[in-house]
This record gives structure tokens, C-alpha cells and sequence, in this order.
């Protein structure tokens, strides 16, 4: 029993690091950080008991999956999975509402423990059954999912015809009616450089107004009670005239199509060259996640000048039962799904899944991403552990497989433990370390916080992968921000690894690189 | 907050329920991180304390977040209805609370305990065996039951009192290597518990698979080795000493009585102590360095000439056809009755050598001989006026006998009669008589000079 007792002590102390670099040291990935652990651990084998290092990642797994979001939410600093609720959290955060954010991850996350402990244990067989179905048709599977994305970037704006501008509240109604044009409107357009000459309101349809100034057509769309979120139930828009249609509905295709190559293009260069020192090869993602998502974000906070709001510590979330139950679902689903099939990350899973199940609401999205995060990392490490799957996937098996192979039911139990304890403390931590760094980010500027965070993931990277990886990551971050000025998914950087390895899965992987002259 | 908006009202990072709950989870962290030091009890104690906390904190008023109707339990902003906030949308009705959260959390508490219970019940691996071992479990856990059928390698750590043992182990299907770590190696020390030649262990640790089938696991636990009690035998010097390869079988625990008669240290590798009985056969106990460090050094002095019983594993010598003892301890090397000192019986060397056969192995004094021939203080020989003859004289390392005499000096000698076979196939005509000074002992060679002094 004191072997037990001491894996869940290593575990804990694993949670409490993971606390520790989530909360002061954003921006860090949990494999990268892994990486670096098992770097330290490697001289000292003798010393510490591979099963208790291992049990140490668990924890430090299961603390990084439900206490990530604190980064993500108050520091702008997401890593690949959480950078796709990013943006539905920093509008919780411009809310006053950051902490809720992260109580609403963290219940998520805290579905996704619970499947994943009372779940995964029976489904031994039929998960074996299942790879052994799937294995041969990965890379059909991982070609399918990258059509979808392909083809899913549809243009982005209302009708074709016209953009969307910003939204007002329903209460300027009368003034509308009235053919008088609200002083918030003028306000909106004046923040947008159009100015407003001598503008007329009509009311052409029921739900509609058109402000008409001779240049320009303005129009103001009542959205459907069931889809208005209160206080934004009127949308101003912009009807554009002629070749401009087109232009700006394919703007955003066009910029998610690009940053799908560029991204790719990045993404076979990594896996064909070693660009950074040798020795460090095996944090050649970091830079490139790191750039990808967190860089080109904190770059975004930088130029928004946006100011963070006093933040309201509520001690209860907005969320019903029926949301939990959808979100949960919808996360359990697309995590065990990225954590099974190989390349597949949580953003892609989390796509799927939202549109496999209808997910439209930003509440139960950002607790399905919540769900969906914890079950593919905590997930990968569960079943890599599960007797008769022994999946290996990703960072976690990489890193793990360099001083541990998993065998027995008694391992695999241990872990479970381990991750319902750490789950458990994990999720407590987040309550109040939430509340506490959401006290902190209200004492700083927004930039000031992120200028500071932009140079400390400039010395982590400099300090693990030296010049080449600043480099590495300056070209991830340059694609990174191609998404975010215009205005098109971040989901498309994630064919840096997904389109390697589908390419490899497909045997063509090295006709390719030899065709971009990488070998 | 742009000018003129209603402030938020902010909430506080810890409140009576916080402190509550905090305290609780400290506990709870601090008796899990204790709990292998401290045992089980801690564990328990963690959980239960804080639910002890939770609950005091459930019944602490300001648990419930309940609307005011002032400001949004949300956003903190205004309401202005009191069942959702205009401003971020938010229902004040349908909430759930950070308290009802904590408690379905709590289940994890629970379930992660249950889980270490059914870890319990699966905690026995499945015995390996060598030859089915392949490069792809590399790391795997495996366990080992097999015989130590070499001695086992020692290497100290430089500063600390213990260090990593090796072991060659076979299990009737191959060969493997088990090395045990310091820390666990401290903990064997400590219990007097070091394997050795010809034990029976039972270990299990991580496989490392190396070049040219080499195979090693490697022990960091003191719970995953464990040496199985063997029968050990008991047999005399008599039936060892003449019996040939197949008579027995390497690695057999056996215990064999007789006199450690004679002593040879290979520096920086082993001790090699002659046990004989009282008709001269003698048998080797190999003890190797390893030993004498992982278990302390050879008190020679009480040793040498001393009736022992000697507990080890049987080992072939395949250049001397012989059998030999490797020990796994000095321990195992019990002194029965302590050298008291032997009875000499006065003799000429032409006594001796007319019927040496009748003194041999057994203890005669010359007085008044004659040094006849000397190739060093430690290999001579001596004559005196009853025969022209020379009996050879060896003196162990540390006797008491007298240095720098040369070919002429007269001395006094005393000792243990032997047959010095050279080609070791006891046939008298193809060796030489002799007298040993064994060190330790009552025996002596000295010149009239040091006579004089005291013998």
C-alpha cells in the first residue's frame, strides 16, 4: 500500500506544478512542459521509480487539462486546443464574467474525469475491438476530416451581400420606428470610419430598417428572439456594392485556405528538417504551437488595446442541466475521438463534434471544449495505460515511452485513481486560483499582462530551443496571425499536423517533402 | 468601465465558505503527501477531514448565491429584471453553485480511493520467463524467480554506504541480469539480507534490453525482491573434496564444517580461505569483495584456524577441478570453536622424514636446526646433525618467524606437517614434505637471536 500511497503523493505533486505554471507561467504546452520533465528525470532513473515519474505526469496531465483555461481566459496565452474557445472566453472576460468562463471549462472538465474514470475501464474490449477496426483506415479518416475543414470554410458574411458591423440592444427600437437614427449607431459607424451623411431610415421588411446616406446602405437586422443574446438583438450591417460582394465573402476563405497551406507547408518543413538544436529535437512542436496559437493572440491583445473590466467572482454559473448534459456529451465525443485517432486534435474534434451535435451556444462550447480537453489528453494517457489497447498517442506516449511500457490491470487502476484524486484537487485549485488571478489581471493593463507574458514565452522558448526556435516560432506566428486579421478559423493552423501525417499515413508523406525539396 | 456605468459589485476570492473549503483541500494535499511516510491512516484521515470542512462550510451562512435583485450573480452589473440580466444575459434563477460543484467533485475523492482498492487486487505480476523475453519489452515490468548462479558485482557509491548490486540469474530457460539500486541496496544492507551465489530470488522490476541480447531488470523497490528460503545442506569435506563435476549441482546451498587452515587475499578481488579437516583435505571458500563490502570485512584473527561452519553456494573451480564455497555473507562463515593453540611434538627432521606420512597434518617442533637453504624468509629449509636431509619450510604471510636470516643460522621451528603435491595429484613421490608456519597460530620459525627476545 505504500507503493500506492506514494504514486498518488507523486501525482499530487504533479497537479500542484501543473497549478503552479498555469497560473504564473502561461503560455507553456503540458507535452512541452512533459518534455521537459522526462529530459530531467532521464539521469535520474535510479533515484525515482519510473512508475511514480509517471504517476507525476498524470497529475501534472489531469492539472494542466482542467487548469489550462486560467492562461487561456486571463492571460490570452491558449495552446492549440484551447485557442478555439478562446475567443467565446475573452467575450466572457470583456463581460466581467472571466471567472464564470472558467467555472464553466472546469465543469466541463469535470465531466470529462468523471466519464473518463467510470467509463474507460469497462470499454476495454471494445475499444481493442474498435482499433482494430479503424487502424487500417486512418488515413482515409484524417483525409475526410481535412476535406471537411477545407470545406467547411464557408465566406463568412451575411447574405454574401452584406458585413456585419456590430450589434446594438433592442430598446433603440422606437427610435428606429420613429425613422430617427440611434446616436449608438452613428457612435458604431463613427469607430468604423464611416461617417453618416444625410442618412434616411426606412422599413422595408418587418424585422428590418435600411439607413440609406447616398453612398452607403446600412441595414439593421432584428435577430430571432430564440437566437438574441440579451442586449445584442440587433445587428448593423453593411450592404456592399457590386465586385466588393464577392471580395468579402471569399475574404475569409481565401485566408483560411491560405493559412491551411501555410500551416502545412510549416508543418512538413518541421517533420523533414530538424530546425532546432539537435539535442532538442524533441521540442521542435513547442515553437511552432507556441507561435501558431499563443503568440499571434497575445499579438492580437497587444494591438486591441482593449481594457480588462473589473471581473465579478460569482460563487454560481449560468448553466442548466440540459446545457451540461449537451455540453459534456458533445465533449466526451469529439475528446475520446481526437485521443483515439491519431493526428486529431481537440480543435478538430471539437469542430466535429459541434457540428455533429448542433452546438451552437458559446456557454455549452466553451464547457464541450472544456470536456473534450481533458478526455483527449487525460484520455491519451487512460488509454495508453487500458490493458488490451495500450493506445500510443501523441507528446504523452512519446515522452513516456523513453523510460516506461505499460502492462497490467493493477497500472492501469493506479492511474485511474490518480486522475479521479488529481481531477478532484485539480478542480478545486481552479475555483480559487480563478477567482485569485482574476483579481491580479484587473491590477495590471491588459497589455502590460500581455507584453509580460509575450516576453517570458520568448525566454522559455529561447531557453529550450535557442535562436533557432525564436525563428521557428516568429514563422509560426506570421501564420498564425493570418486567421486573426482575417477574420477566418484558427482551425485551419492545425493542418501543421495533421496534413504530415495523413500524408505519411498515406505513404506519400516523403514523395512530398522531396517535391518541397525538404529531403 | 466606461463613464457613468453602475460599478461591479465584485465578490470576494475567499469568503467564509472559501476558507472553509481551502483549508479542507490544504489538509487534504498536505496527509496525501504525507500519507507514504506517515501510511494508509493519513490517507484516510486526509478525505475525511475534509468533508469535516465542506460540511462546516455548508452550514456556515453565505454558501447560497441567491439573487438580490440588485446586481447580476453574473456580470455583478445592475439588474434590471430580476429573473435574467439585460446586460451579459444571464439567467438568476437556474444556477449552479461553486458548493453543490465541490460536492459532485468530492465523488472523485471517493471513486479515486476505491480505484486504489481495486489496484490491490491485481497487485501480483506475472512470473516471466527469461527465454520468452524479446527487445519489445523493453521497459516493461517483469518478474523473475530464478538462482543466482554467479557472484554477485559490487559497485560503492563515493560517498554514500551503500551502492548497486548485480546479479546473473537463471531461471532454467536463460540467463538475465538484476541490478538493485542503491536505495534498495541500503535497505538489504541494513537487513543483513544480500543475496549471493546459488540463492533462489524472487525480483521484479523494468527490463532494459541491450545490445547482443543482453538483458537486464532492474530492481527499485525493496518490496519487488525477495530471496527464497533453499534448503540447505549439510555435507562434510570428505564427500566434497574428491567429488567430481556431476556429484552435485552448481549453486546448491550447502553448509560444510572444518578448519579455515589457510588464507590468501587477490587484492582488490577476492579472499580465498582453505577449510580443511584434521586429514589434511581442504576445500576453497571463494569470497569475493563484494561481499566483504556489501557485508563487512573478515575478522581474520578470529578466523584463521578457528572450526567454522561455512553456508554457501557450491561452485565448480573448473581450473582446479574442484568444488568451492562462495558465501553470501561473512556472516555465514560462523566460528564454532575459537584456535586455542596446538600440541607439538618434539622431533628431529630425520624423525620426520623417515615416516612423514605418520605426521602428516600433524604439529612438530625442531629445535637447534640449521637454515640449509634460503630462497626467501617465507620458502627455506633446514636440516640439523641427525641426517643430511632438508625438510622445506613455508611460512604464511603475518607468522611469526625471524626476517633477514641467511643459510647457516641456527633456529628453532615449529608447525603444521604437510605434503606439498606439485602437480597436485597427491602422489608422494611427486612432491616434497614440509613444514607451514601458519600465521595466527602458536607455530614459529626463529633464529636462535630472536629466540632469545621470546618466542
Amino acid at each position: 500500500m505504500d507503493f500506492y500511497l506514494a504514486c498518488i503523493m507523486w501525482a499530487v505533486l504533479g497537479t500542484l506544478v501543473a497549478a503552479l505554471i498555469s497560473c504564473f507561467l502561461p503560455g507553456l504546452h503540458v507535452y512541452n512542459v512533459m518534455g521537459f520533465v522526462v529530459l530531467l528525470y532521464l539521469p535520474m532513473m535510479d533515484v525515482i521509480e519510473p512508475f511514480h515519474m509517471l504517476m507525476f505526469l498524470a497529475g501534472m496531465v489531469t492539472g494542466f487539462g482542467i487548469l489550462f483555461t486560467i492562461s487561456t481566459i486571463y492571460y490570452s496565452a491558449p495552446d492549440d486546443t484551447t485557442a478555439f474557445y478562446f475567443m467565446p472566453g475573452q467575450k466572457y472576460l470583456m463581460d466581467g464574467r472571466g471567472h464564470e468562463a472558467a467555472m464553466i471549462t472546469g465543469i466541463g472538465a469535470l465531466i470529462g474525469i468523471f466519464t473518463l474514470v467510470s467509463i474507460l475501464p469497462f470499454s476495454m474490449g471494445f475499444l481493442a475491438l474498435l482499433r482494430e477496426l479503424v487502424s487500417p483506415h486512418t488515413h482515409w479518416i484524417i483525409g475526410s476530416i481535412l476535406a471537411f475543414l477545407l470545406i467547411s470554410e464557408w465566406p463568412r458574411e451575411y447574405g454574401r451581400s452584406k458585413i456585419q458591423l456590430f450589434n446594438i440592444s433592442k430598446e433603440h427600437r422606437a427610435q428606429l420606428d420613429k425613422g430617427e437614427i440611434p446616436d449608438v449607431i452613428i457612435k458604431g459607424l463613427a469607430d468604423r470610419k464611416r461617417k453618416l451623411g444625410d442618412a434616411k431610415v426606412t422599413k422595408p421588411r418587418s424585422h428590418e430598417w435600411e439607413i440609406k446616406d447616398g453612398r452607403r446602405t446600412y441595414i439593421v437586422h432584428e435577430i430571432s428572439a430564440k437566437g438574441a443574446e440579451p442586449g445584442y438583438e440587433f445587428m448593423v450591417l453593411c450592404v456592399l456594392p457590386g465586385w466588393k460582394r464577392i471580395a468579402e465573402a471569399y475574404k475569409s476563405k481565401a485566408a483560411g485556405w491560405l493559412t491551411f497551406g501555410l500551416a502545412s507547408w510549416l508543418g512538413m518543413l518541421i517533420f523533414y528538417k530538424t530546425i532546432v538544436p539537435v539535442d532538442r529535437a524533441f521540442q521542435t512542436l513547442m515553437p511552432v504551437f507556441v507561435g501558431l496559437f499563443a503568440v499571434s493572440a497575445i499579438i492580437l491583445a497587444l494591438i486591441s488595446k482593449v481594457k480588462i473590466p473589473p471581473q465579478h467572482l460569482s460563487k454560481s454559473t449560468d448553466i442548466k442541466g440540459v446545457r451540461i448534459a449537451q455540453g459534456g456529451g458533445s465533449g466526451f465525443l469529439s475528446g475520446i475521438f481526437a485521443a483515439f485517432v491519431p493526428a486529431v486534435t481537440p480543435g478538430v474534434s471539437g469542430a466535429l463534434g459541434g457540428n455533429a451535435t448542433g452546438i451552437r451556444d458559446d456557454k455549452v462550447f466553451i464547457m464541450s471544449m472544456g470536456t473534450n480537453r481533458v478526455v483527449y489528453y487525460v484520455g491519451a494517457l487512460a488509454l495508453f495505460l487500458l490493458p488490451l489497447l495500450h493506445l500510443r498517442r501523441g507528446g504523452m506516449a512519446i515522452n513516456v515511452n523513453l523510460f516506461f511500457v505499460p502492462q497490467t490491470l493493477e497500472q492501469y487502476l493506479l492511474i485511474t485513481a490518480a486522475i479521479a484524486i488529481c481531477g478532484f484537487i485539480a478542480f478545486i485549485i481552479l475555483i480559487y486560483a480563478s477567482k485569485f488571478v482574476a483579481k491580479l489581471v484587473e491590477r495590471v493593463t491588459y497589455q502590460t499582462l500581455n507584453l509580460f507574458v509575450l516576453v517570458l514565452i520568448f525566454s522559455i522558448i529561447f531557453l529550450m530551443t535557442g535562436i533557432q526556435g525564436i525563428a521557428l516560432m516568429l514563422v509560426a506566428t506570421a501564420i498564425g496571425l493570418v486567421p486573426v486579421m482575417w477574420n477566418s478559423r484558427r482551425l485551419n493552423l492545425l493542418a501543421v499536423i495533421l496534413v504530415p501525417i495523413w500524408l505519411n499515413m498515406a505513404g506519400i508523406g516523403s514523395d512530398i517533402a522531396s517535391l518541397l525539396g525538404l529531403v | 468601465m466606461t463613464e457613468g456605468e453602475a460599478p461591479v459589485k465584485s465578490g470576494k476570492i475567499l469568503d467564509t465558505t472559501g476558507k472553509f473549503i481551502v483549508t479542507g483541500l490544504v489538509i487534504l494535499i498536505i496527509m496525501l503527501i504525507a500519507s507514504p511516510y506517515v501510511g494508509l491512516a493519513a490517507f484516510i484521515s486526509g478525505i475525511a477531514i475534509f468533508f469535516v470542512f465542506c460540511g462546516i462550510a455548508i452550514f456556515k451562512s453565505g454558501f447560497k448565491d441567491k439573487s438580490d435583485g440588485i446586481s447580476c450573480l453574473s456580470c455583478g452589473k445592475p439588474l434590471k429584471a430580476q429573473s435574467k440580466c439585460t446586460v451579459c444575459g444571464a439567467s438568476q434563477v437556474t444556477r449552479v453553485t461553486e458548493v453543490q460543484l465541490i460536492a459532485v467533485a468530492s465523488i472523485l475523492l471517493l471513486v479515486g480511493a476505491a480505484y486504489l482498492g481495486a489496484a490491490s487486487h491485481f497487485s501480483e505480476t506475472k512470473i516471466s520467463l527469461v527465454s520468452e523475453l524479446r527487445e519489445s519489452d523493453n521497459f516493461r515490468q517483469i518478474r523473475i524467480v530464478g538462482k543466482v548462479i554467479e557472484a554477485a558485482d559490487y559497485y560503492p557509491e563515493k560517498y554514500d554506504p551503500t551502492g548497486t548490486i548485480r546479479l546473473l540469474v537463471n531461471d532454467g530457460t536463460g540467463d538475465i541480469y538484476v541490478r538493485i539500486i542503491p536505495s534498495v541496496c541500503s535497505e538489504l544492507i541494513e537487513e543483513k539480507l544480500i543475496p549471493g551465489f546459488g540463492d533462489t530470488i524472487d525480483s521484479e522490476g523494468a527490463l532494459f534490453v541491450g545490445d547482443g541480447g543482453y538483458m537486464q531488470i532492474k530492481v527499485r523497490d525493496r518490496d519487488l525482491f525477495r530471496i527464497i528460503d533453499t534448503e540447505v545442506r549439510n555435507v562434510s569435506i570428505t564427500d566434497l573434496v574428491p567429488a567430481a563435476r556431476d556429484a552435485f549441482e552448481v549453486g546448491d546451498k550447502i553448509a560444510v564444517e572444518g578448519q579455515i587452515q589457510g588464507k590468501f587475499e587477490i587484492e582488490g578481488f577476492a579472499w580465498i580461505l582453505d577449510l580443511g579437516d584434521q586429514e589434511g583435505r581442504q576445500l576453497s571458500i571463494f569470497i569475493p569483495d563484494a561481499v566483504t563490502a556489501l557485508t563487512g570485512n573478515l575478522n581474520m584473527e578470529t578466523l584463521y584456524l578457528s572450526q567454522v561452519r561455512v553456508t554457501g553456494g557450491l561452485e565448480w573451480y573448473e581450473s582446479g577441478h574442484s568444488w568451492e564455497i562462495i558465501p553470501a555473507s561473512v556472516d555465514d562463515i560462523e566460528v564454532l570453536s575459537p584456535y586455542v593453540g596446538d600440541t607439538y611434538t618434539i622431533l628431529t627432521v630425520a624423525q620426520i622424514l623417515a615416516n612423514a606420512s605418520a605426521y602428516q597434518n600433524g604439529y612438530v617442533q625442531l629445535n637447534n636446526v640449521t637454515c640449509a637453504w634460503h630462497y626467501a624468509d617465507y620458502l627455506f629449509s633446514v636440516t640439523d646433525s641427525t641426517t643430511k636431509l632438508e625438510i622445506s619450510v613455508f611460512v604464511d604471510y603475518d607468522a611469526n618467524v625471524s626476517t633477514g636470516f641467511k643459510v647457516g643460522d641456527r633456529m628453532s621451528v615449529r608447525g603444521w606437517v604437510t605434503f606439498y603435491d606439485k602437480n597436485n595429484n597427491n602422489i608422494p613421490d611427486e612432491g616434497e614434505w614440509e613444514i607451514k608456519i601458519r600465521a595466527l597460530s602458536s607455530d614459529y620459525a626463529l633464529t636462535e637471536a630472536d629466540m632469545r627476545g621470546g618466542a
